[in-house]
């Protein structure tokens, strides 16, 4: 595996989850039903920012001047999408880090609240941390959409499908809502408090998790029947050397191992979950909120691997002209 | 008037003889493990056996050109050695970040990201290097230079063509009606 793979999927798999971790936060908020509440969700806060910059340094570990590409990657907006893409990641973190700190700062439960002076002003900002985090959920779903397309090109056939824009919002969705909730799930599992907040929001993480996955499985049945067609006969070439990395080749162990881990035990997981909250038994729950992530997060990563290692750029099989005749069994 | 300067290859004619690969990296000084044009064989050793010159093809509306999110491609117009305007890809290697993203887009792999580079050539490291049409060397130098593709007017059998498209095509398209075999060989693939 290259490290230019490594760096897309540290980039796309955290990005991602840094906005389904602000998403989780917003339905938190609006969840919480007293301070009490919102003191226990408060903790859930200190994901989204953090997981973005782990992705931010991914993909800038992967550019040979990363310090110039922070500086410039925005200079093609409108035409090149990946500009459009770093400016909607750039004001989705810009929103992420306002909405963080009214959660952090805030002068009664802020896990920063000891900070000097800063509290005090951010408690007058208080009633907009609900309309900044609608704004940054919109941003970052914005962002989402925005990044699938910049890999929905059609000298990239493989990504070429909209498949591609599924997965996005599943990574995001999945392995956002369960970090929130694997994070609040430990601070249940030290402390023994906050069974009512938790209980709700391990029923919305269920929720989620289980539609997200059965999104998953058609999106990954869909992907392998869409690699079999193309446009043209070099897409459909390069779609084949993918498809065949995916099943035969290097990465087929990634793919699936990815089914058995990122999809079955997490769907079982998922439904599992069901059992402990109606039961109100809330330490298993809360632990096996924490697996389900886990699992969520080793799958994700290792269908992002394949995704991206197993992609053809057209102009790799345009120059192996005679990989293509192979292929057309010429 | 500025015309669009291309490449046109007569496949039927190319012996592999690596004249333009070699004087590619001469005059622009490419260094080793980079190749601003290659030479892709097909059906090697077989009946039928093909050899095709492939590098940065200056398209008319290059795919990198829209991709680079830093505008260091970009297509514009030169003068060649005859003072006439080319209009040509080139990349401000200044601006270039080595995100890869020319890579993905160009339909033809010409974008050539370098590595292992030693010495003086260590800040090229990565940074996006093609066929710029013999403008810009592989370290860029100051001052116009001119467009002039040295791998068309050094090719022996005259199967890569390079400069004017409208001063190659008739050459072009006179080759290839010569050589009607090969064009049924084609079949109508390639």
């Amino acid at each position: 595996m290259s490290s230019a793979v490594t760096s897309y999927v540290i980039f796309t798999v955290f990005s991602q989850m840094s906005v389904g971790a602000l998403i989780a936060m917003m339905i938190a908020d609006f969840l919480a039903k007293s301070k009490d509440d919102e003191k226990f969700f408060e903790t859930g806060a200190w994901v989204s920012v953090p997981v973005a910059v782990i992705g931010l340094i991914g993909i800038l570990s992967h550019e040979a001047r990363p310090m110039l590409a922070m500086m410039t990657m925005t200079k093609h907006v409108g035409t090149s999408m990946l500009s459009n893409e770093v400016l909607a990641l750039t004001v989705f973190v810009i929103l992420a880090v306002i909405y963080t700190i009214l959660w952090l700062l805030h002068p009664e439960y802020g896990s920063l609240k000891w900070f000097p002076i800063f509290p005090a002003i951010v408690g007058k900002f208080m009633p907009l941390r609900k309309p900044v985090g609608v704004l940054a959920t919109l941003v970052g779903l914005a962002f989402l959409f925005v990044s699938a397309k910049a890999y929905m090109m059609y000298t990239l056939p493989s990504f070429n499908h909209p498949t591609t824009i599924f997965f996005f919002y599943v990574t995001a969705l999945l392995a956002g809502v369960t970090a929130v909730a694997a994070v609040l799930s430990v601070k249940y599992l030290v402390k023994k408090q906050g069974d009512a907040p938790l209980a709700r929001m391990l029923w919305v993480t269920m929720g989620v998790a289980v539609v997200m996955l059965v999104v998953l499985i058609i999106a990954l049945m869909a992907q392998t029947s869409m690699l079999e067609v193309a446009e043209t006969e070099y897409a459909l070439a390069a779609q084949q050397e993918t498809l065949k990395g995916m099943l035969e080749g290097d990465y087929a162990t990634f793919y699936m191992a990815r089914w058995v881990v990122g999809v079955g035990l997490a769907l079982v997981c998922a439904l599992a979950l069901a059992l402990p909250l109606k039961k109100k038994s809330m330490t298993t729950a809360a632990i096996i909120a924490v697996v389900l992530f886990i699992l969520v997060l080793v799958g994700e990563i290792m269908g992002r691997t394949v995704l991206f290692g197993t992609n053809v750029p057209l102009g790799h099989v345009l120059p192996d002209i005679g990989g293509f005749y192979t292929t057309l069994g010429l | 008037m500025a015309t669009y300067y291309k490449f046109l290859n007569v496949i039927e004619k190319c012996i592999n003889c690596g004249a333009c690969f070699a004087i590619c990296k001469d005059q622009n000084k490419v260094p080793h493990g980079t190749a601003r044009v290659q030479i892709v064989t097909i059906n090697e050793g077989v009946p039928g056996e093909k050899n095709i010159p492939v590098s940065c093809m200056h398209c008319t509306n290059p795919p990198c050109e829209a991709a680079c999110p830093t505008k260091a491609i970009e297509q514009r117009t030169v003068k060649d050695w005859e003072g006439k305007d080319a209009v040509v890809v080139t990349v401000d290697k200044h601006k270039c970040i080595g995100c890869g993203y020319c890579g993905w887009a160009c339909p033809f792999g010409a974008p050539q990201y370098p590595h292992g580079l030693e010495g003086d050539l260590a800040e090229w490291e990565g940074i996006m290097d093609k066929c710029t049409m013999c403008v810009i060397p592989f370290v860029p130098k100051e001052g116009d230079l001119q467009a002039k593709a040295r791998c068309g007017l050094f090719c022996s059998t005259k199967a890569r063509l390079g400069g004017d498209i409208a001063e190659i095509m008739p050459e072009y398209t006179k080759a290839k009606s010569r050589n009607t075999i090969a064009l049924q060989d084609r079949g109508g693939v390639l």
